[in-house]
């Protein structure tokens, strides 16, 4: 794992100084709070419906378990016992006061952490596929990069007035687990016959109001490169990205509205004339950083205790949804569940925090990630050892086998926190998951997602869901809007719309139809995007039109 | 209105400068300004960060008179209006009212770190770095010295 | 005011240093709905967004909100569906998160 260095320390202690500074020139009145606000954004700071809410940075969903253990502490000691993680990897606080900031952020300090630009109109942290250095399917570990790109994203100078936020993701692997096309740059790294390893960039991806998927404009960038050409990117984009509405100012309206070619065009004839040897990053840099990022010693191990284990259903259930192989013989990777049923997605007491930050550094080199569906990740667990996790988890309710199943519902806060939010989507996400409480029932479903947004920003990714559900304000009341056929990986595609929005009440029903439409009319081997993809959409609608809408309205 | 040049000291005269919006075409602005002894660019707000960049494009393109910052900015973006490559800033008697030059030189002050190479005199953490890899093998080749 | 708000309508606000909700009691701020001072015509609403404004000016709240109200059985509700939220708290039922163990870590 990363660990600072006197400089990177240096420069966070820094900006915690700085933030101090400006929360007491903001009560002062010396900055006002259209002044302040770029400024608490930066930091991690909204303030939300009913407080002020804290994004804690973890870059690229990795952090260690004394990491995880101050996270319990802040939870425990400046917020109601318990933190959200989040689908950009982070963990969020829903109820800081404003004057604990500069005390919390010191504390964050003392383990290499920080706020810095988790909101803002800025280079946000930069998030990567959650079995980055584990994964067999990896081509180079993606976290390196990511590193390298926080390092150089972080208050630079020319890019913190950005016409809108700016979301960097990157992958490693054949397989896209880090939704890189939904990013405005998405960054695969690829290994080229001729030129070896470099990347591959798509831009212009990015959900919300008008979903876009990412597309490629460099088909091949090297590592000593790779800065320099972002920054040509940064450029072209903060000098002519809109600046007059705040939907249409996200680097994917540029890219649409100037043209792909264009686009691409401006962006070569910016990275032609800037001088990049500042940001060009030389070898031993690229050692240093990669370093820190080696397997930790993985000892040979039988597998004996885990094969006897698989006698129990359970155990192997949660054998089945929630490991994956890892590169080393022996061991796996070992997702946890934040998804109970009936439970908060992505939410975690600062009791479990500690749990999990006392069985990562019993099973797991101490170190853990967090995964943009919600969930966390042990990355290196022997498979002897999976038993007695398995079982230790279970005592602290972390042990749902449901990784990829219905139940494993990605939500965003929505109307009971957010302040953007037009419907909650939290209740919608827990009487889904009590519906499908089965776990027979779950198994013979299969793979799906379910992603729940509380508002048109998106931030479940509910286009790019199995099935999607936005809640909307209808009349006074939470209506809820259910695409399906979305898809979140490289192949990625935009759910589509079934039908008019519904009533709260009415989605538990209507999700189960569409599940009992799918069971009937797959075919052996399929998953519910197989079925989709087979059929399309319009076998779909007579599960929604049982209902007694009216379905020609308002499609 | 109240100029506070990079140094930190306080201008008050009243001078001629050129002013250009910050939307100008670099060509443009090349075309006409280039002998300008002193260019603003005007910042509609203190969040519209397109002045950034330009003034990042001025200074490749070998604009060598003094560029100013002129909106309400605030005293927590001076370090990096100096990193871009802008010499002053200028903003209303309100706000110097209100954010009177000690905390312009305050706020200046508690950024001392950066992890770009920029236009300022401070070292990146990039280049730290490399010097003290630098240092260290320098120091190890001392210590194998016989 | 983006829109006219109508009467009857209350005054909340975010505490600027703690961020929570508040409302004007017509002498101060206070985080019981109960307590908020019920504005009955448009007059008393623009003299609430004068009241708003002036504590605005001196930093103590942030982000106001008209919020047009319901007064039902002595209990005020929200007639707009954000605000019915921002009045009632969370709807999530969290029990008693534990926090054992947590409030000092040795790390
Ligand atoms: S999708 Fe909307 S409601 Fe949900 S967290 Fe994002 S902004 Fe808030």
């Amino acid at each position: 794992m990363y660990r600072y260095d006197e400089f990177d320390a240096a420069f966070v202690a820094s900006r915690n100084a700085q933030f101090a500074n400006q929360v007491a020139r903001r009560l002062d009145g010396s900055l006002s709070e259209d002044e302040f606000r770029p400024i608490r954004l930066r930091n991690g700071v909204y303030l939300q419906l009913h407080a002020y809410m804290l994004r804690i940075a973890i870059p690229y969903g990795t952090l260690s378990a004394k990491q995880m253990r101050v996270l319990a502490q802040i939870g425990a000691k400046y917020d109601k016992g318990y933190g959200h993680f989040t689908t950009r990897q982070n963990i969020q606080f829903n109820w800081i006061k404003l004057i604990d900031v500069p005390q919390i952020l010191a504390e964050l300090a003392e383990v290499s952490m920080h706020c810095i630009q988790t909101s803002g109109n800025c280079i946000r942290n930069v998030t990567a596929d959650h079995f980055a250095g584990i994964a067999k399917d990896e081509i180079a570990d993606p976290r390196p990069i990511a590193e390298l790109i926080r390092q150089w994203s972080t208050e630079h100078p020319e890019f913190l007035y950005l016409p809108r936020k700016f979301k960097i993701a990157v992958t490693g692997a054949s397989a896209d687990r880090a939704v890189i096309r939904a990013h405005d740059i998405g960054i695969q790294i690829i290994d080229d016959v001729k030129r070896g390893i470099g990347f591959r960039i798509y831009a212009g991806g990015g959900l919300g109001r008008t979903p876009v998927i990412g597309k490629i404009i460099k088909e091949f960038v090297t590592h000593e490169k790779l800065l320099g050409y972002l920054e040509a990117v940064l450029r072209t984009y903060n000098s002519e990205g809109r600046r007059d509405n705040k939907y249409k100012a996200r680097i994917k309206i540029l890219v649409n509205e100037t043209g792909l070619e264009e686009f691409i065009k401006q962006v070569e004839a910016e990275y032609a004339i800037s001088d990049t040897s500042s940001v060009d990053v030389d070898a031993d840099e690229i050692a240093r950083i990669n370093a820190y990022f080696a397997l930790p010693k993985l000892l040979g191990r039988s597998e004996t205790k885990y094969d006897a284990a698989l006698n129990d259903s359970a155990f192997a259930d949660f054998a089945k949804y929630n490991t994956i192989p890892h590169k080393i013989d022996g061991y796996v990777a070992t997702t946890i569940s934040l998804k109970p049923i009936g439970g908060i997605p992505g939410d975690a007491t600062s009791t479990q925090m500690l749990a999990i930050a006392d069985l990562a550094d019993k099973y797991s080199s101490g170190e853990i990630r967090i995964t943009h569906h919600q969930n966390i990740v042990f990355p290196h667990v022997a498979k002897d050892d999976l038993p007695e996790l398995c079982a230790a988890l279970g005592a602290m309710g972390l042990a749902t086998a449901n990784v990829g199943l219905i139940s494993d519902i990605i939500a965003c806060p929505g109307l009971d926190y957010c302040a953007l939010a037009t419907a909650r989507s939290i209740p919608i996400a827990q009487e889904i998951s009590k519906r499908f409480e089965s776990s027979q029932k779950q198994a013979e479903i299969g793979n799906i997602s379910i992603n729940i947004s509380g508002c048109i920003n998106a931030c479940a990714h509910h286009h790019i869901g199995n099935i999607g559900i936005l809640g909307l304000e209808k009349s006074g009341r939470e209506n809820y809007q259910i695409t399906i056929g979305g898809d979140a990986t490289l192949d990625m595609a935009l759910g589509e719309r079934l039908g008019p929005g519904i009533d709260a009440e009415d989605v538990p029903d209507t999700i189960e139809r569409i599940i009992n439409r799918y069971l009937h009319l797959r075919e052996e081997g399929e998953e519910f995007i197989d079925t989709y993809r087979r059929l399309g959409i319009e076998h779909f609608r007579v599960a929604f039109a049982n209902q007694g809408q009216i379905l020609s309205e308002d499609l | 209105m109240p100029i506070i040049d990079k140094e930190g000291n306080f201008l008050a005269v009243a001078d001629n400068v050129e002013t250009i919006s910050n939307s100008a075409a670099i060509a443009d602005v090349m075309a006409q300004f280039a002998n300008a002894e002193i260019l603003g660019i005007i910042f509609p707000t203190h969040h519209d960060g397109r002045g950034y960049s330009l003034t990042k494009k001025l200074r490749r393109a070998g604009f060598n008179g003094k560029l100013r910052a002129i909106g309400p900015l605030i005293p927590d973006q001076f370090s990096d209006l100096i990193a871009c490559g802008f010499d002053e800033i200028e903003i209303s008697d309100e706000q110097f009212l209100r954010q009177p030059l000690v905390q312009w030189l305050a706020a200046k002050e508690i950024s001392q770190h950066s992890y770009q190479n920029n236009n300022s005199t401070k070292t990146s953490i990039f280049q730290s770095r490399r010097q003290k890899i630098a240092a260290n093998r320098h120091l190890n080749l001392v210590r194998e010295l016989p | 005011m983006k829109n006219k708000i109508p009467a009857p309508a209350i005054l909340s606000a975010h505490d600027l240093r703690e961020g929570y909700v508040a409302y004007w009691t017509g002498e101060l701020w206070s985080r019981d709905i109960n307590q908020a001072k019920i504005a009955h015509a448009d007059d008393e609403i623009i003299e609430m967004e004068t009241v708003a404004a002036s504590f605005i000016a001196q930093n103590i709240i942030v982000d106001f909100a008209i919020i047009p109200i319901a007064h039902i059985a002595y209990k005020i509700t929200s007639k707009t569906l954000r605000e019915s939220f921002l009045i009632s708290g969370p709807t999530i039922d969290y029990g008693e998160p534990s926090i054992e163990g947590a409030l000092n870590v040795s790390i």
